[in-house]
């Protein structure tokens, strides 16, 4: 993915620049997706970027009481929930691959 | 202590290759051969028969996990060091499951290069008296 910012080349799955350190692009607030900037919906879970935008900044101004009113807070069936848990896993488990490791942890692993 | 061993160092950069030579002649080994690329690397590995190889992680022609099957495929008692600044936990998986026996990240202090190197002694030592 090219930064905006610098036009730097990045490597996919990358959510800031390495070179500039910018955004590179909207990430969603439910699943952690990084779309691009002029994507409206999550293309992983489907979630509209506005909403994701606007619980983002609604998080950090208004206090858990008010964000439930929200319109942006939906009820989830059993299955859609699951469906969330298991993405958020995969998520958790690609991290991890990509997670750095350290020469020590190395030399435990190749002993 | 003169080391007997065949020693095959690949690696794309030249100053690596300069560096690794110097310290392996340091700890002893005497017989090493050097290859710009994976290719070369393996054309290199079936003519000189090294023992031991110190093999780059990201290499043009051919990547280092490429060689390493290549290598271990035929021979699958040449150890093999990977050398490389890769240090993602999925990419180090793959070289240990593809039969890599040691893997040292650049960059690396001379100490640890020396540690590293006593572990290929020790292992083809052991291998030699097992054959």
């Amino acid at each position: 993915m090219v930064c905006r910012e610098c036009n730097t080349e990045n490597r996919s799955g990358g959510k800031f620049c390495t070179s500039c350190g910018a955004p590179l692009g909207i990430i969603c607030s439910r699943c952690g997706k990084v779309n691009e900037l002029d994507d409206r919906h999550c293309g992983s879970c489907g979630l509209a970027l506005a909403i994701s935008l606007k619980e983002e900044s609604s998080a950090s101004s208004q206090s858990s009481t008010s964000l439930a009113s929200s319109a942006a807070i939906k009820q989830y069936s059993r299955q859609e929930v699951e469906e969330l848990l298991a993405l958020r896993k995969a998520l958790i488990k690609e991290e991890s691959s990509a997670e750095p490791m350290s020469q020590d942890d190395i030399d435990k692993l190749f002993g | 202590m003169a080391l007997a061993y065949r020693v095959l160092v690949v690696d794309d950069s030249a100053h690596i290759r300069i560096l690794l030579v110097k310290l392996l002649k340091r700890i002893g080994f005497e017989f090493i051969e050097t290859a710009e690329n994976g290719k070369i690397g393996l054309e290199k590995f079936a003519s000189f028969k090294p023992q031991a190889v110190f093999l780059d992680g990201i290499m043009p022609e051919m990547d280092g996990l490429a060689v390493l099957r290549a290598i271990k495929g035929q021979s699958s008692e040449t150890v093999v060091v990977i050398t490389t600044s890769l240090s993602e936990r999925e990419k180090v998986l793959q070289f240990k499951e593809s039969g890599a026996d040691f893997y040292l990240m650049k960059p690396f202090e001379e100490a640890k290069f020396r540690e590293v190197s006593q572990k290929v002694v020790s292992t083809l030592e052991n291998r030699q008296k097992e054959s």
